[in-house]
């Protein structure tokens, strides 16, 4: 990770935000735009999609900014959560699904980590290498949910075990990643 | 369900991901109040989240900034911290100056007004001394001017006036004589002032012999009645000028007054 040449701290960045400056924008982009990108590719995977993803992306939080509250979590949370939900709804459009119906779910993680090797040069992949020090049950609930953007419905469905299974698993999983950054 | 089994069910993992329906949310945001290891623990899972997503960081083309940037609408930017420092600064320099300068001031008067107040304390109580002088002398002057009335109307009291001797053809004093009590008081009012060498003094004359009665002064600008010693009897009483301090008998060439009775 490098360092963001503007830098805000948050609760400043916040009130940049809320006026809508353009102070608060530069920070914000540089900031968590290669973080939130990443978040998106890694649902959306293709690199033009992922970019229009993006730009959405910033456009609903600037939009919804006055909305945000600092009470339910970290600002980063609110952005990685709008993110996410515009790439989740960009993958079920209806013209996604069209460009990559043949990509197979069950393969998404090869694919994944084909994208991001080859196609697309990630800055950072130390996430994949984290992922793959994972128990592989606990590595493809965590790929699936965290990564692939499936809701834990969908992921009990997809690889066939019970939802309480999947749960547990997902938890196993952050707390095993979470040893990485203590 | 206790917070350590809420907890390890996985569902906080889900929160964060906003993977709940609202009422799903509604319950952990519930436990998050309740349960500080709970909210302990979302924090954590939030914060787990967000370095997974920068440990997956991709770097966006050069140009895309530019692009979002575009569709968004800005407003006037807030003040630019520097400048609002540096505006804060010369603020904060001048208004410690001006405080200063309202402190050196104030300080100042301080000591004006101190100085005065000395002043003034000097002055009234060199005024209180001088109206405490002012009423013992007047309380002096009042009870001197009771006891002389009182000896002037006693009805035992009689009134003798002693006149000038050849020497002295305009002194007069007046002797006050009790003849119940046998006090006798002198008012040498008309004798002339004598000098700080002598002392005037009084004798009764008993049986042809003069006797001691005492000294006094004659002072213009302090009329007094001097009591004098007790007599029971005498045929005349006579004022002479005498050496300070009085003389065991009289010079009667130095007579002054006399009067026989």
């Amino acid at each position: 990770m490098s360092k963001p040449k503007n830098f805000l701290p948050e609760k400043e960045l916040i009130i940049q935000l809320k006026a809508k400056t353009p102070l608060g924008f530069d920070c914000l982009y540089e900031m968590y735009s290669h973080a939130l990108l990443g978040v998106i590719h890694r649902i959306v995977q293709i690199e033009e999609i992922s970019e229009d993803v993006l730009q959405e992306t910033f456009i609903k939080v600037w939009k919804s900014i006055q909305s945000y509250d600092p009470e339910k979590g970290t600002l980063f949370t609110w952005l990685l959560n709008i993110a996410r939900n515009m790439a989740i709804d960009k993958v079920r459009s209806k013209g996604y699904r069209n460009e990559s119906k043949n990509q197979d779910s069950e393969n998404l993680v090869d694919i994944l980590d084909s994208v991001n090797n080859v196609s697309y040069n990630p800055e950072v992949l130390g996430l994949n290498n984290l992922v793959n020090t994972l128990k592989p049950e606990i590595k493809v609930v965590v790929e699936l949910i965290y990564m692939k953007g499936f809701t834990h419905l969908e992921a009990s469905e997809e690889l066939g075990i019970p939802l309480g299974t999947v749960k547990t698993r997902l938890r196993n999983g952050i707390i095993e990643l979470r040893k990485n950054f203590n | 369900m206790n917070s350590k089994e809420y907890i390890e069910s996985g569902v906080l993992e889900l929160y964060a991901l906003n993977e709940l329906d609202p009422a799903g949310r509604l319950e952990v945001e519930r436990m998050a109040l309740q349960y500080p290891e709970i909210d302990r623990e979302l924090r954590e899972i939030e914060k787990t989240y967000q370095n997974l997503a920068f440990a997956g960081s991709i770097k966006p083309k050069e140009g895309l900034k530019d692009r979002i940037a575009q569709s968004l609408s800005f407003q006037n930017p807030i003040q630019e911290k520097p400048e609002a420092k540096m505006v804060s600064l010369g603020l904060y320099v001048w208004s410690l100056a001006a405080c200063f300068l309202v402190l050196l001031v104030s300080v100042f008067s301080i000591f004006m007004l101190n100085q005065k107040l000395k002043e003034t304390q000097s002055l009234y109580s060199s005024a209180l001394e001088e109206t405490k002088r002012y009423a013992s002398q007047t309380q002096y002057i009042q009870n001197q001017y009771q006891r002389n009335l009182q000896a002037q109307t006693d009805t035992n009291t009689i009134l003798l006036k002693l006149k000038g001797g050849k020497n002295y053809p305009n002194a007069i004093a007046i002797l006050y004589w009790n003849r119940k009590d046998h006090a006798v008081k002198i008012n040498p009012n008309s004798l002339p002032e004598n000098d700080s060498d002598h002392s005037y003094q009084l004798w009764a004359m008993v049986d042809g012999k003069p006797i001691d009665e005492g000294v006094f002064d004659s002072k213009k600008d302090r009329p007094s009645l001097n009591s004098m010693k007790n007599r029971e009897k005498a045929q005349a009483f006579a004022i002479t000028l005498e050496p300070r301090g009085g003389s065991p008998n009289p010079h009667l060439n130095q007579l002054v007054a006399i009067v026989n009775i």
